[in-house]
C-alpha cells in the first residue's frame, strides 16, 4: 500500500531523484533470511537440544520490513556538480558528494547480482574508513550514469589541475607526482599490469590455506551440534580406508600410525586442492590495467569485484613473500590509501596484485609510483648485532619457562618439546636478523623484514606524517630503540614499517632525518 | 665500512639541509632554539589530578571491601579471607604516595622543541618516547583547558594529523599564553604548507 503510493510519487520526479534496482529489495530480504534463517535451520536438524536458537529466526520478520522501509526511504539524484543521496525514516539525511572527491567507485557483483545485470557500489572517497555512499544495489545503467558523471568531472579537473601546476612549478616545494596530480589528461595511455592466468591462481591456491578455515567452521558446527564426529569419522570414513582389515583392533599400532597418518596426509591435499578451487574462482580473471593516473582492478569468477584506485592516493607500497613464493621467484604487491584500510572488502584487504614474478616489481614500481623507483638501489642497513644476541636470549630463555610450567603442571614428557621450540625460536631470530633492513632513498623509506615471510614496506617522506622513537626502560639496557612511522594508511599490519631495536644513536638520527624529509615535502590528500 | 653500528656511518645519507633561518617574530618564545621544560606548574596539577583520581578509586573501592569483608565473615569456609580486605587500604596508598611522587619525575623527563620544521615533543620515565610532528603535517591545531587547568593557568596544545595511530598528537602541560602563541607560530609559518590544497 505503502509502496505504491511513494512509487506513483516517484515517477512525478523520476528525471530528478532515483531509486535503488527493485531487485535491491530481493536482495536485502535474501541477506536477512540468509543470516537467520539458515543459522535457524542448521541448529534445528543438527541440534538436539537447543531449540530456543529457532525463535531468533522469527527476527527476521523485522529485519526484512527495515529492508523494505530502507529501501522505500532511499533515494539519490545525479546533480550538475554533485551526487545528492537522501534516506532515512527519522533522522531525514540528506548527503552532497561532490563528484571531484569521489576517488573510487567500487563495484561487487556475485552471481545473482550478475544474473539480473545489478551491482553492489560503493563510493570511496578520502575521508575516514568506510564508503562515502553504499548503494546496494543498482542496475549497470545506473551504475553507467553515474560513472560518466564523475569520469567526466575528473577530466575536466584534470585539466584545470594541469594549468595550475605551470603556476606550481615555480614554487620551490618539492612536489612528487605521487603527492600531487600530474598531467593526468594528457597521460590516457591504457596499461595492462597484470593479468593472471590460470597456473599463476593454482599456485596461489596451493599455497593458501582457504579451505582451512572452512574445515575448521565445519569441525565447529559439528561439535556444537553434539554429534559425536569421532565415531562418525571411525565409523564412515575410517572404514573405507581399512576396509581390508575386519577389525582395527588387530593392526599394530605401527600399521595403525600408518593408516591415520596417511589418512590426515589424505586430509591435508584435498582440503589443499579446495583451497586452490576457491582461490581460482576469488581471483578468477584478475586483472590490474592502469588508465592514465588511475588503476583499475577487477576479479572473481563467482562475486566480481571491481574498482578504481587514483595512483596519488597510495600511501604506501608493499612487497610480501612466504618462503616458497621466494623460492620460486614470486611475491605480492600490496598498496594502502588513506580511505580504505585493512580489514574492509575491496582493495584493503586483497592484495593490490596477488601474483607476481621477480622481474616484474621494477615495471610495476614504475608503474604504480614512478618516483620511487631507484637505479641503483642502495643496501639495505642492518640492524646491530647485539640485537640478534638479545633475540637469541629471549628465544631460549621464554620456551624454557613456558614449558618447565607446562611439565611442572602436567607430564615431564613436554620437556622433548623444548629442543623444537629452540631449533625453530634460534632459527627464526637468526634469519630475521639477516632479513632487517632499512635504507632512505632519494624518495623514500624502505624497510624490510621479517622470516618466515618477508616484507618490503616503502613510504615516500610525503606521506610520512610522524616519526616516533620508543625506549623501554629494558631497550636502554641495550642501547637500542624503536622507530614507529605513521602514515595516513594506518597501522595496517600488511605492511609494517615500524624499525625495532635499532642502535638507539642511529635511532635518534633516523628520527631527525626522516622528520628533515618529510618536511620539506608538502602532503596532499587527494 | 668497519662498523656498520655505529651512527658515523650512516652520516653520507644524513644529509638533507633544512634552513635554520628563521624569522624569529618579536616577543614571542617561538621557536624554541633548546628543547625547553614545561612550567614548574605541570607538578602541583598533576599531583592535584591524581589526587582527585585515588579519591574516585577509595570511593568506589571502599564499599567494594565492606560487602567483601561482611560476606567473607558470614561464611565460616572463607573466614581467613576477610583479610583480604587489607589490600584495598594498601592499594589506595599506594596510589596516593606514587601520585606525590612521580610528577616530579615524569616532569623533569618532559621537553618540547618547536622550530620552523616542526614538534618535537620528549616524555616518558622508564618507557621513553620522543615523538616529531613536522609542520607540513599539522592539518588542524586546538588548544583545550579543563577545570584544574585553568586554576593553574595551563592549557593542551593538540595537533592532528591525517596519521593514524598520531592522529592527535598532545602536548600537555603549557602555560596558556605559551599554547596560543604556539598556535599562532604554527599558524603563520606554516600556513602555506600545512593545508592541503583544496580545489
Amino acid at each position: 500500500m505503502k509502496g505504491t503510493k511513494k512509487a506513483s510519487q516517484m515517477k512525478t520526479d523520476a528525471d530528478e531523484f532515483h531509486r535503488l534496482h527493485p531487485s535491491s529489495l530481493i536482495f536485502g530480504i535474501g541477506g536477512q533470511a540468509k543470516s537467520y534463517i539458515v543459522p535457524g535451520l542448521a541448529v534445528f536438524f543438527l541440534a538436539s537440544d537447543n531449540r530456543w536458537e529457532l525463535f531468533a529466526m522469527l527476527l527476521f520478520l523485522p529485519s526484512a520490513a527495515w529492508v523494505v522501509v530502507r529501501f522505500l526511504s532511499f533515494r539519490y539524484r545525479l546533480a550538475e556538480f554533485e551526487l545528492i543521496t537522501k534516506s532515512g525514516i527519522f533522522n531525514r539525511v540528506e548527503r552532497h558528494i561532490p563528484y571531484a572527491r569521489i576517488q573510487n567507485i567500487n563495484l561487487v557483483q556475485n552471481p545473482f547480482h550478475r544474473m539480473v545485470r545489478v551491482a553492489k557500489v560503493q563510493l570511496e572517497t578520502a575521508s575516514g574508513e568506510d564508503p562515502e555512499a553504499e548503494m546496494n544495489v543498482l542496475g549497470l545503467d545506473q551504475v553507467a550514469a553515474i560513472r560518466s558523471r564523475v569520469f567526466a568531472h575528473k577530466q575536466a579537473q584534470d585539466s584545470k589541475t594541469e594549468s595550475d601546476q605551470a603556476q606550481l612549478a615555480t614554487e620551490p616545494v618539492a612536489a612528487s607526482s605521487l603527492t600531487t596530480p600530474t598531467s593526468t589528461s594528457s597521460d590516457e595511455s591504457v596499461d595492462t599490469l597484470v593479468k593472471l592466468s590460470l597456473g599463476d591462481l593454482l599456485f596461489m591456491g596451493l599455497l593458501s590455506n582457504a579451505a582451512f578455515a572452512a574445515f575448521a567452521a565445519a569441525f565447529g558446527l559439528a561439535a556444537q551440534s553434539g554429534v559425536d564426529y569421532e565415531q562418525w569419522i571411525a565409523d564412515h570414513v575410517m572404514s573405507l580406508i581399512d576396509h581390508g582389515w575386519e577389525d582395527r583392533s588387530e593392526m599394530s599400532p605401527w600399521q595403525k600410525g600408518f593408516l591415520y597418518s596417511a589418512f590426515g596426509i589424505f586430509g591435508f591435499i584435498i582440503l589443499k586442492l579446495l583451497s586452490a578451487i576457491l582461490i581460482v574462482f576469488r581471483y578468477g580473471g584478475f586483472q590490474l590495467v592502469k588508465h592514465g593516473d588511475d588503476l583499475r582492478f577487477q576479479f572473481g569468477l563467482t562475486t566480481r569485484r571491481s574498482g578504481t584506485i587514483p595512483r596519488r592516493r597510495i600511501q604506501v607500497l608493499g612487497r610480501r613473500a612466504g618462503l616458497i613464493q621466494r623460492y620460486f621467484g614470486r611475491f605480492e604487491l600490496r598498496a594502502q590509501t588513506a580511505g580504505a584500510n585493512d580489514g574492509k572488502e575491496g582493495i584493503g584487504r586483497t592484495p593490490l596484485v596477488p601474483l607476481a614474478k621477480e622481474p616484474e616489481f621494477r615495471p610495476l614500481l614504475q608503474a604504480l609510483a614512478p618516483d620511487l623507483v631507484v637505479e641503483q638501489p642502495a643496501p639495505f642497513k642492518p640492524a646491530p648485532k647485539r640485537r640478534r644476541r638479545r633475540q637469541l636470549r629471549k628465544r631460549i630463555i621464554l620456551p624454557l619457562f613456558l614449558v618447565a610450567a607446562v611439565a611442572w603442571w602436567s607430564t615431564p614428557w613436554v620437556m622433548l618439546a623444548l629442543p623444537v621450540l629452540w631449533f625453530f625460536g634460534v632459527l627464526q631470530a637468526i634469519m630475521q636478523h639477516r632479513n632487517f633492513g632499512w635504507k632512505l632513498e632519494d624518495a623514500g623509506l624502505w624497510v624490510r623484514q621479517g622470516w618466515p615471510r618477508v616484507t618490503t614496506g616503502i613510504v615516500p617522506y610525503s606521506r610520512i606524517q610522524t616519526i616516533e622513537v620508543q625506549q623501554s626502560y629494558f631497550d636502554r639496557r641495550w642501547r637500542l630503540a624503536s622507530v614507529y612511522v605513521d602514515t595516513a594508511a594506518g597501522g595496517g599490519a600488511s605492511i609494517p614499517l615500524t624499525m625495532d631495536e635499532l642502535d638507539e644513536r642511529t635511532a635518534d638520527a633516523l628520527r631527525k632525518e626522516l622528520h628533515a624529509r618529510a618536511a620539506a615535502e608538502k602532503f596532499v590528500w587527494n | 665500512m668497519a662498523n656498520p653500528e655505529s651512527p658515523e656511518d650512516f652520516a653520507p645519507i644524513f644529509n638533507t639541509v633544512i634552513s635554520q633561518t628563521d624569522p624569529k617574530t618579536e616577543g614571542s618564545q617561538f621557536p624554541t632554539r633548546k628543547a625547553t621544560k614545561l612550567p614548574k606548574e605541570w607538578i602541583p596539577a598533576k599531583r592535584m589530578s591524581s589526587a582527585i583520581g585515588v579519591l574516585v578509586f577509595a570511593a568506589m573501592l571502599i564499599p567494594v571491601a565492606v560487602i567483601f569483608w561482611s560476606f567473607a565473615s558470614d561464611n565460616a569456609d572463607v573466614g581467613a579471607w576477610k583479610w583480604g580486605v587489607l589490600f584495598a587500604p594498601l592499594l589506595i596508598v599506594t596510589r596516593a604516595v606514587l601520585g606525590w611522587i612521580w610528577p616530579p619525575l615524569d616532569w623533569a623527563r618532559r621537553r618540547y622543541r618547536v622550530d620552523a620544521t616542526g614538534v618535537e615533543i620528549k616524555r616518558g620515565v622508564l618507557h621513553r618516547r620522543v615523538i616529531t610532528v613536522p609542520r607540513t603535517r599539522i592539518q588542524h591545531t586546538e588548544v583545550t583547558q579543563g577545570p584544574l587547568q585553568r586554576h593553574f593557568g595551563l592549557a593542551t596544545f593538540v595537533m592532528h594529523t591525517a596519521g593514524s595511530a598520531s592522529h592527535e598528537v598532545r602536548l600537555d602541560g603549557l602555560e596558556s599564553d605559551t599554547a596560543y602563541a604556539l598556535r599562532d607560530y604554527l599558524l603563520n609559518e606554516g600556513h602555506e604548507e600545512s593545508v592541503p590544497d583544496e580545489d
